[in-house]
């Protein structure tokens, strides 16, 4: 929808640009928690401040904060007091599975609670890969997949593609710098699970999905990539697949954020916000699992 | 009775009517006087001298006693009838100067007469033209279809018909029978003005809320891109706001644009823009009549909140084919109407149009996307077809039958077929979006008296939006096929099926009565497919719809207490029924008009409004991806009350109007935050909210009439605000088009025969526009540092004022069998960057501002128009 509106946009007509000042209300300052609080790693925070939309000055971090980690019963598991640049870091707590969190972040200005949970562990297993053609693309690789859903309880997931290659750099004479370079590619597909969500319709690097179709069995999607094309300058060293499975509040806070980073810079949608799960501060502490299959390419 | 007729149709048009001329003159003659304290006699002794009158009357009924005249350029005819209808004594004009002054009949006889006014060149009936009696100044206006009505008593009338842009014909007879008389008034392009509402120093109904533009009058605004946009035109009147640049969408007097009941030949019109609203569907070519009314509207409209705009078509030409076509930059039409039969009873009108964007893309697009296989062609167009066919059976029937189709397609194409010696791969990919309206209507006018006329119409509408996309893919070799094909295809369709019966009942001269009723039956329909050969979930064809069915009724009558006063009161009455859901409700209407003043009125009106149905839209330039849903019992009906008080003041060649309005609506809907358009949800109920918003301004107009020189300069000054309790935390904020300041200026110069210009220049106050006000970063999983933004509060920005000018030189070549017109114009002529929408972005130093996107710079534009 968005495309064939600015097809019309760019193709008829000449849009102009010029910058312009607007008088903004000062706004106040918000504490913005990034959190990763994925199974069987060290639990991760990073506590900046929002800012102006027109200060380019440099991001503003919390280095004086207090935070302190429980588990569901209230009980404290660690507090952290010691940061760099807003970074703080568990020495000894690494997330588990299944397991939920309480956490507690005390600024010099306001303090402010959390929780959420792990959630449980899927299975899931490449069955098949091959190459083809896709909507037009040569060489593109498919890949089949299989997710075994083992928990009654809704799942939510994430899907994402990093391809992983070589890149040869002349260095002069007969010299060749090679650079291993990951980028997130894009999952095509046309399955029909992953083609039934309209969150989908935002972002195609992290497609997301919940259980609704497969709750506690088994089922088998078909994706791909067309991103891998070896040539004399680059060639594909591994693919990985990132299966992701989050909490509902994980589950909502990426939906909403991609819809919001989708409707950004559209003039035609009203704006969206996204949805964290902290009271009186942005961002999020979101619980997570990944299941990262790795396809190697040798040649 | 018939031949008495005959013989003195006869006597009138060999004997009189090269008299009428010199006659009409005499009593058009203006004189001043301040008699005091005289006596009847020695008055009229005082005319006689002035005027050069001669005046024939018996002593003995002219009444004793002095009086007092004080009259300052008037016409006689006036002067007369303020002198001598007190005393119940009439005038008539006899032969040269010679005018009889006779007593009233004790027992008054009246007549009724009636008939069309007409074209001369085309045929066709004119809508609005003013029918007076110059000797008692009693008159009345055609209506729709060119009828009027007018009684009279008994006695010699001198009738005047006038319309704007045509020569006055007035028309001098004894009326001593029920009479039945059409006229053809001949076009005088250099008399019409831009005149934009029906003639105020008469006597006929006018009201300084309603403007109606004509043919005439339409052919002189300013052309963009080789058309002249009636819905543009429309915006340059006070009260009046529009969208974002170059769009057609109208605000009117604080009400959004799903508020206006569009109606083309009476069938309601759901979407009325072309290439995103750049484009109204209305073809200029086969419009004959446009009326846009602001408030205090006629009962017989319903179903909106804010305003009406009729569009009336051309019935066809009743003298000789006739026969334009038009090229632009971005389409180009061709109009044919004229009789079918010899008889010209019956006549026909085929117009078309068609954009060409897709073939000048397909030239310089093909690459648009680099794709390494296949070109992907993508482009759009529209067309729309108008067609009408006519026939009068006699002077008292008349049939009609009306079509409209318009399409619009954007559209993505993409196919290849490569071979290798193991398989042949073949693909095919094909994506639309599409909308449009298709409109049908038949309609049969009858007189059934001269006092009565009425009109039935069966009309069909249907509007329908839709996004569909095809995917195939192939893969043969020697010993198999694969085959893989994906089809997805939404529609949204509203369907209206209208039958109504009118009537127009003027029983005497100072009463009116307009009375109908009708049925709607809406169909809101939707289609959902999806089919693959590869995927196991597949989504047969769903059809959905909703039925529901509005019964109406509505009533106004007009009376004329006085010379100086005179109303329109009336009620419309709604029922709309949807499942077990019944919403109704009678709108009371008022419009009062005091004249104190020969030139001057003062106008008061008050009208309420239900709107049944609703526009669910997220978009700022009225994108078709705007659904219309019905009531239900969860989203209420619409509803409105407009109050408005003004006056006008017209003198010669300027009129002066001035008005202010409040206006009220409750449960208008809104999507809530952080709720978009997704076409094939089902819980719309759920993603919308209610809430009220109101306005109130004042809207002035200065007008020159007449000249080489004419035009307007409008002004509103207005506010207009929503308040939905779950939106903006439940604060009051501004309407997006909430424009303090509205200001029009338009110039039309005749510089000579062949060349004639306009300008026109628009200045309003900034749209408002929600804006995020800080920024965050987060951790998306794909990249470390996603920009956020927090947005401040609705609407709570204006983006900086709108000020543009364009300007039209049209040369025009006429000869006896063709006319030639060329239009060169620029729109925006200063090249003025005015904001379509505001965006954070990064300059070119790598900090992020707030950038202003403009869409059209400086346009320069050219066409051609042939008529013969």
């Amino acid at each position: 929808m968005k495309q064939f509106r600015y097809i019309l946009f760019v193709v008829v007509f000449l849009s102009c640009r010029k910058e312009i000042e607007f008088k903004l209300p000062p706004g106040t300052q918000s504490l913005v928690v990034n959190s990763n609080l994925c199974s069987d790693s060290l639990i991760t925070f990073k506590l900046t401040y929002t800012q102006a939309i027109n200060d380019n000055s440099a991001l503003i971090t919390e280095n004086n904060a207090t935070i302190e980690l429980f588990d569901k019963d209230s009980l404290l598991l660690e507090k952290i007091t010691t940061s760099q640049n807003g970074f703080y870091q568990t020495i000894n707590t690494k997330a588990k599975a299944s397991n939920c969190y309480l956490l507690k972040i005390s600024t010099p200005q306001s303090i402010f609670w959390m929780k959420d949970s792990c959630p449980g562990k899927c299975i899931a297993s490449i069955l098949k890969v091959d190459s083809t053609i896709f909507q037009g693309k040569a060489n593109f690789y498919r890949i089949k997949f299989q997710i075994k859903d083992l928990q009654t309880c809704a799942n939510y997931y994430g899907l994402k593609l990093k391809h992983t290659y070589e890149s040869y750099i002349s260095g002069g004479g007969s010299k060749q710098d090679t650079l291993l370079i990951d980028e997130w590619v894009d999952v095509e597909t046309n399955d029909p699970i992953l083609t039934q969500y309209d969150n989908n319709k935002y972002t195609k690097k992290h497609l997301l999905f919940d259980d609704a179709f497969f709750n506690k069995g088994i089922i088998d999607f078909s994706f791909g990539t067309s991103a891998i094309n070896n040539s004399s300058t680059r060639k594909t060293k591994q693919l990985s697949i990132d299966l992701e499975q989050f909490s509902s509040d994980g589950y909502q806070f990426y939906t909403t954020l991609f819809e919001h980073m989708f409707y950004q810079n559209d003039p035609f949608s009203q704006p969206t916000m996204v949805k964290g799960n902290i009271n009186g501060a942005y961002g999020s502490f979101i619980g997570k699992n990944i299941n990262r299959t790795i396809i190697l390419f040798k040649y | 009775m018939f031949m008495r007729t005959v013989l003195f149709c006869c006597l009138f048009f060999y004997v009189f009517i090269p008299k009428l001329d010199a006659q009409s003159k005499l009593l058009n003659k203006r004189i001043s006087l301040s008699i005091k304290k005289q006596t009847i006699p020695e008055i009229l002794k005082i005319i006689e001298e002035k005027s050069g009158a001669s005046f024939n009357y018996n002593q003995r009924i002219i009444p004793a006693g002095k009086y007092s005249l004080k009259v300052k350029e008037e016409e006689l005819s006036v002067v007369l009838v303020f002198l001598l209808q007190p005393h119940k004594l009439n005038f008539s004009l006899l032969y040269g100067n010679n005018i009889i002054i006779t007593k009233q009949a004790s027992k008054v006889i009246k007549h009724t007469i009636s008939g069309f006014v007409y074209d001369e060149s085309t045929g066709e009936k004119l809508i609005n033209a003013n029918v007076y009696n110059l000797n008692t100044l009693k008159g009345t206006a055609t209506n729709q279809d060119g009828f009027y009505s007018l009684t009279l008593e008994e006695d010699s009338v001198n009738l005047v018909f006038s319309y704007v842009g045509f020569h006055s014909v007035s028309a001098v007879f004894m009326l001593d029978a029920n009479f039945i008389y059409s006229v053809n008034l001949k076009s005088n392009l250099s008399l019409p003005l831009f005149t934009i509402n029906s003639k105020p120093d008469n006597n006929t109904q006018f009201k300084p809320d309603e403007y109606r533009l004509n043919a005439n009058t339409l052919k002189q605004f300013p052309v963009l891109f080789g058309e002249t946009d009636i819905i543009k035109s429309l915006q340059l009147l006070p009260g009046v706001s529009a969208g974002n640049d170059g769009t057609t969408g109208l605000n009117i007097r604080g009400g959004g644009p799903d508020q206006n009941l569009i109606l083309l030949d009476d069938v309601p019109v759901y979407n009325p823009s072309h290439i995103y609203g750049f484009f109204s569907i209305f073809n200029s070519d086969v419009v004959k009549d446009v009326t846009l009314v602001k408030g205090g509207m006629s009962s017989r409209y319903g179903g909106r909140l804010s305003s009406v705009i009729d569009v009336r078509t051309i019935d066809g030409n009743t003298k000789k084919i006739n026969c334009q076509f038009s090229i632009g930059i971005l389409a180009s039409k061709f109009t044919m109407n004229g009789p079918i039969t010899k008889n010209k009873k019956t006549t026909f009108v085929l117009s078309g149009r068609r954009s060409y964007l897709d073939v000048l893309n397909s030239l310089t697009q093909s690459n648009y996307f680099q794709n390494q296989f296949s070109p992907i062609y993508s482009s759009y167009y529209f067309y729309d077809v108008n067609g009408k066919i006519n026939h009068r059976f006699n002077a008292k029937h008349q049939l009609s039958l009306t079509y409209y189709k318009g399409i619009d397609n954007s559209f993505i194409k993409n196919s290849f077929k490569a071979k290798d010696p193991e398989k042949i791969v073949t693909e095919k990919d094909d994506q639309n979006l599409f909308w449009g309206n298709k409109l049908a209507s038949l309609r049969y006018n009858h007189v059934i008296s001269p006092k009565l006329f009425g009109w039935f119409l069966v009309s069909y509408s249907k509007y329908n939006f839709g996004n569909e996309s095809h995917y195939a893919y192939t893969e043969k070799n020697d010993t198999q096929a694969l085959e893989t094909k994906y089809n997805y295809r939404f529609i949204s369709i509203i369907r209206d099926w209208n039958a109504m019966y009118n009537i127009d009942y003027k029983p005497i001269s100072w009463l009116n009565i307009k009375s109908g009723t009708g049925f709607v039956f809406h169909q809101f329909a939707r289609e959902v497919s999806s089919s693959s050969s590869t995927i196991v979930n597949s989504i047969p064809l769903t059809k959905e719809s909703i039925n529901s069915i509005e019964f109406n009724a509505y009533s106004d009558v007009y009376i004329k207490f006085h010379r100086k006063l005179s109303s329109t009161i009336g009620a419309h009455y709604a029922q709309f029924n949807l499942l077990s859901t019944q919403y109704s409700r009678v709108q009371p209407r008022v419009n009062i008009n005091y004249k104190p003043h020969k030139h001057l009125l003062i106008h008061a009106s008050y009208a309420t409004s239900m709107q049944f149905l609703h526009l669910l839209t997220n978009a700022t330039a009225g994108l078709p991806i705007d659904l219309w849903l019905p009531s239900t019992n969860r989203i209420k009906p619409e509803f409105s009350d407009i109050a408005s008080f003004g006056m006008s003041y017209s003198k010669g060649k300027f009129l002066f109007n001035i008005e202010g309005f409040n206006k009220n609506m409750n449960n208008l809907i809104e999507y809530k935050e952080q709720a978009n358009y997704i076409g094939k949800d089902n819980n719309w109920e759920d993603k919308v909210t209610t809430g009220r918003g109101w306005a109130y301004g004042l809207e002035s107009l200065i007008e020159k009439r007449t000249g080489k020189t004419t035009g307007w300069l409008s002004y509103t000054y207005s506010w207009n605000y929503r308040q939905f309790d779950a939106i903006n935390a439940g604060k009051i904020f501004p309407y997006k088009y909430d424009r303090r300041h509205n200001l029009a200026l338009v110039v039309n110069r005749k510089f000579n025969e062949k060349f004639e210009g306009t300008m026109t220049w628009v200045f309003t106050t900034g749209a408002n526009t929600t804006l995020p006000i800080q920024v965050y970063y987060v951790n998306s999983g794909i990249s470390p540092e996603n920009a956020v933004y927090v947005y401040g509060d609705r609407n709570a920005f204006k983006f900086p004022n709108y000020h543009r000018m364009d300007l039209c030189l049209n040369y025009k070549k006429e000869r006896p069998n063709f006319t030639r017109v060329w239009s060169i114009g620029v729109y925006n002529a200063y090249n003025r960057l005015n904001a379509f929408y505001v965006t954070p972005a990064y300059n070119k130093s790598g900090d992020r501002t707030l950038q202003l996107v403009s869409l059209f710079p400086i346009l320069p534009n050219i066409s051609y128009k042939f008529t013969f």
